[in-house]
């Protein structure tokens, strides 16, 4: 080899050196700076293989990879940390990271397999597992009725139907399969009574049956089924009543009022789980009033004697029990990651430290285990993300190329809303969904700055919000929401502070709107026999109602004098004057499509408003259109990227509109293997 | 399964959890509960003979005593109102000012107090041949034993629609909307466990008590609360009529007003209506063994 060859191959080396280099420091930037993650992925996998011998850059690039998916939930993170244990033994740092991510008492995880077993539209995560571990109880929301999805032929199968007593609008919620496969408890929302009972469903039969109820009580607003006895005698249930105790209890598959065994904290259990003999229910508790951790405790079925199983400085949910009843499966992020985790049980009490079985679950959550030992986990990918546009409303067209004004927590955001002085866009930020419910565990209130960028997050003091709406001097907002001791109403939250007050603390409150002056807070009244807007004077505190009607999500119109809504069927478009009076139609809405009734605003000049209507039969993706409100033609809006699926927001400007697009992609998961390991650790 | 084996020592009443919470180092017997029986009624364990623990918990008042503060031996007046031994199996703080975190540690510390029982841990043990653990256990037993339930509310709840009159139905309907008292005197127990100021404490812009600090008291619990007058920490109102009217008023101003404590604006006929609710939460009688 001659030296003009090795100083060639030399030179060649410091490029690729240097090219892997930089193409990593592309991709920090892509997933810190720019939050994207999936871009940022692919740009650390070409810095792996432009990296050649350089093996500290590549290790790290697969660590920053395995942080990306871990972010995005999915399961590909596990074996990129277990690549870089096998093949980057020498990278000190890095083994020592992936070795903290895939946590210190790690089970062997060779042989375990994770495959994808269920995803598409119809997939809904309110049921559990048969026995057998062929088929998954769920809601289709196509009949409003209880269905079973076959992992064996990929087939879905209605099994109930109404009566003539029910109506259409009566469905299933949450489901629990009996364990011999042969009945089916379900949470049942009734839209005569405006909550839920608990029916039972026989599967005998070979068509639809219609389900027999066995907890109807007017001072139990829902009642879920979580699981049974292995006897079939009982149901383990969990009721939320009307003054919002929340309450651990049984039921009888033979009817009769709930055992209470347990009340808790209004947040309650997010799984009941019976021991395989019958003795114990596992449940996951908040580990107090201002945590959104959870610890696990095993109760006595006979009510005799309640345990801690463990109380971690982390998110714990109790997840299944083994088949053979001497490990408790349950989440926790204790090694900084949701992982799995197993706890040898015996006479009821905790046995060991847990074990260490799945690092990183992401946002799964557990539908069940089978007989012979398959895990079943539920999976939410991706989400919805705020999009700005301009567009000339007069005639629909879109006037810019579309902007992400949100770089942080991408597929978590929604309902952007202007500010009245258009200085701001305040939006909603779900994170780090539940694994047991999908419910976010914090929900912030995120303050954009248009003018300078800069983010503010405010978690105010409540379990959930939404129907976001500025007070006039764009300081504070008022919310929809349910404060910490569960109870519903209308918040003002300041801006600045994130200080949370009571406007009104009443549930069936919806859609604040504030008047121009911010003397007044509009709010909609709504339940199952009544309706009406009424008018909240803020100095005084008192109220009025001021038109009484099945009217949907009206909007104050920029100058305050008028209210536009949608008549109750959403068929047609309504105008009515503030202080009451008679609705005046302005559009037959049935001509045009079918609206969504769930959202309206008003264009800047107050001459016209947008609707949104569905763009299908059924989901979420929505079309927006312009209805003038002195009369002329009906015209849809262009939107890029749409469809739409959340709120909007039109800018004070008349120009730039707000709104969300994307969806979550849920798929089903089985975890197979894992026992004989577990069995092995013995 | 074999439900509800604690039926065997307690009755559990309508409308209490079955699962009564029993540290296990103290488990529930008719032994303990028994003996603890007889330490709370032994006037041996007061320095002078003349009051035992029944002496401030009257079982014939919800084991509360009538008066605003207690009396101790001597006539000692205390600071505080006798609170009611009802239910608190279930508790998780104990003292008005919430400063004993289990039955056990609490039980003592009356015998002890110089303006109460006025015993030391030695005097008692003496007196009574037990060592002080033991007697703590079973007075802890005893007050774990003391259970109310199963009111004409509990029947209501259970389905029997008649069990409430159509005012107290309107009081309930009050008592978790428009009075907002169910933002601290949750169900079952009628309490939240939870240190709140309401003003009682506070006088002229002073402090009277400091409480827990601020002037911050345990909420008590509502059950059997006809019988339990006069009422708030310091017995400072002598009737529910008071009560619904102090709170009714948005409670005294004072710094760090509980924030849930407003005007309420409630007229003559809702008051009464809470009342008359409030009269709904006794049952047959306390029960314990």
């Amino acid at each position: 080899m001659n030296s003009r060859r090795l100083i060639l191959i030399f030179a060649t080396a410091l490029t690729l050196y240097a090219q892997a280099d930089v193409t990593l420091q592309r991709a920090m930037r892509k997933e810190t700076l720019e939050g994207d993650l999936k871009g940022a992925i692919a740009l650390y996998e070409k810095a792996v293989t432009e990296s050649k011998s350089d093996r500290t850059t590549a290790a790290k690039a697969l660590i920053r990879m395995a942080e990306c998916h871990q972010k995005l939930g999915d399961f590909e993170s596990q074996k990129i940390y277990e690549r870089v244990l096998r093949e980057y033994g020498d990278q000190k740092e890095a083994v020592a990271t992936a070795r903290g991510k895939l946590g210190g008492t790690e089970m062997k995880s060779a042989g375990i397999v994770a495959r994808q077993v269920w995803t598409g539209p119809k997939v809904f995560f309110g049921g559990t597992v048969s026995p057998d571990g062929r088929f998954l109880s769920y809601t289709d929301w196509d009949a409003n009725e209880l269905a079973l999805h076959d992992f064996v032929t990929g087939t879905d199968r209605v099994v109930t139907k109404k009566d003539a007593s029910q109506s259409p609008e009566d469905y299933p919620e949450e489901s629990a399969i009996s364990r011999d496969g042969k009945r089916i408890a379900a949470m049942w929302y009734s839209d005569s009574q405006g909550r839920y009972d608990l029916r039972l469903v026989d599967l005998s039969s070979s068509g639809p049956v219609t389900p027999r109820v066995l907890v109807n009580d007017e001072e139990v607003v829902w009642i879920s089924p979580y699981d049974w006895s292995p006897d079939g005698a009982w149901i383990a249930v969990q009721v939320q009543r009307k003054d919002r105790t929340t309450q651990i209890g049984l039921v009888s598959a033979a009817g009769g009022p709930v055992r209470v065994l347990k009340s808790v904290d209004w947040r309650g259990a997010s799984k009941l789980l019976f021991s395989p003999d019958g003795k114990y229910l596992a449940y996951d508790l908040p580990a107090g009033e201002n945590t959104d951790q959870r610890d696990i405790f095993l109760l006595a079925a006979d009510a005799s004697k309640e345990t801690v199983l463990s109380q971690h400085p982390a998110d714990e949910t109790v997840l299944a029990w083994t088949p053979d009843g001497k490990h408790l499966l349950f989440t926790s992020d204790r090694s900084g990651a949701n992982g799995i985790w197993a706890m040898a049980v015996n006479n009821g009490k905790a046995q060991d430290a847990p074990v260490l079985i799945r690092p990183d679950i992401g946002n799964a959550h557990a539908l069940g285990l089978s007989r012979s030992g398959t895990l079943y986990l539920a999976q939410g990918l991706g989400g919805p993300e705020i999009y700005v546009a301009s567009v000339e409303f007069q005639t629909g067209k879109l006037l810019s190329d579309t902007e992400k004004p949100i770089r942080q927590f991408v597929g978590a955001n929604s309902h952007p809303v202007f500010s009245p002085d258009g200085k701001y866009l305040a939006y909603e930020s779900a994170r780090d969904r539940s694994p047991s419910t999908s419910r976010p565990k914090s929900r912030v209130l995120v303050i954009l700055s248009l003018e300078t960028g800069r983010v503010r997050d405010l978690r105010p003091d409540l379990s959930q919000f939404d129907r976001l709406e500025w007070a006039p001097d764009s300081r504070s907002v008022a919310v929809r929401g349910e404060d910490n001791k569960g109870r519903h109403g209308i918040f003002r939250i300041d801006t600045q502070t994130g200080a949370v007050s009571p406007l009104v603390l009443k549930p069936g409150v919806w859609t604040p709107l504030w008047s121009p002056d911010g003397k007044k807070l509009y709010y909609q009244r709504l339940d199952k026999v009544t309706a009406a807007i009424v008018s909240l004077d803020i100095a005084s505190g008192a109220e009025r109602e001021i038109l009484q009607a099945k009217f949907l999500a009206p909007r104050l119109s920029p100058d305050g004098r008028q209210f536009a809504m949608y008549a109750e069927g959403r068929k047609s478009l309504m105008v009515v004057p503030v202080e009451g009076g008679t609705p005046r139609e302005i559009v037959d809405l049935a001509k045009i499509g079918s609206f969504t009734g769930v959202k309206l605003d008003w264009t800047a000049d107050g001459q016209s408003v947008i609707a949104p209507q569905w763009s299908v039969s059924r989901g979420p993706e929505q079309e927006l259109w312009r209805i003038p409100v002195s009369g002329g033609s009906p015209q849809r809006i262009e939107l890029n990227p749409a469809p739409m699926v959340g709120g909007f927001s039109i800018h004070p400007d008349g120009r730039r509109i707000a709104y969300t697009s994307g969806r979550v992609k849920r798929e089903v998961w089985v975890i197979e293997s894992f026992l004989p390991l577990l069995q092995a650790k013995r | 399964m074999m439900l509800f084996l604690l039926a065997a020592i307690v009755t559990i009443p309508l409308g209490l959890d079955l699962y009564l919470p029993v540290p296990e180092d103290n488990p529930l017997t008719l032994e303990g509960i028994e003996l603890g029986k007889r330490l709370f009624l032994d006037r041996r364990l007061s320095r002078d003979g003349s009051l035992s623990c029944a002496g401030c918990h009257d079982p014939t008042r919800a084991f509360s005593d009538g008066r605003p503060v207690a009396i101790g031996i001597h006539d000692r007046k205390g600071t505080r109102n006798a609170p009611a031994l009802i239910n608190r199996a279930y508790g998780r703080r104990f003292f008005w000012d919430g400063r004993a975190a289990t039955l056990e540690a609490q039980v003592l510390q009356p015998i002890t107090n110089p303006q109460e029982l006025d015993l030391t841990l030695p005097e008692a043990e003496a007196r009574v041949g037990l060592p002080s653990a033991q007697i703590a256990r079973a007075l802890a037993s005893y007050v774990r034993s003391i259970l109310s339930g199963d009111s004409p509310y509990d029947h209501y709840i259970e389905g029997d629609r008649d069990a409430l009159s159509p005012e107290a139905v309107q009081g309930l309907q009050l008592f978790r909307g428009k009075a907002n008292c169910i933002a601290c005197h949750f169900t079952p127990t009628f309490t939240d466990e939870q240190l709140h100021n309401t003003g009682v404490a506070w006088r002229d812009g002073k402090l009277t008590d400091d409480g827990a600090g601020q002037g911050q008291f345990k909420t008590p619990t509502l059950r059997e609360v006809t019988r339990t007058a006069p009422y708030m920490h310091d017995g400072s109102l002598a009737t529910l009529e008071d009560v619904v009217k102090f709170y009714d008023a948005g409670g005294r101003a004072s710094p760090s007003l509980d924030p849930e404590i407003r005007p309420l604006r409630l007229s003559p006929a809702e008051k009464q209506a809470l009342v008359s609710f409030l009269g709904a939460l006794s049952g047959r009688s306390p029960q314990s063994r």
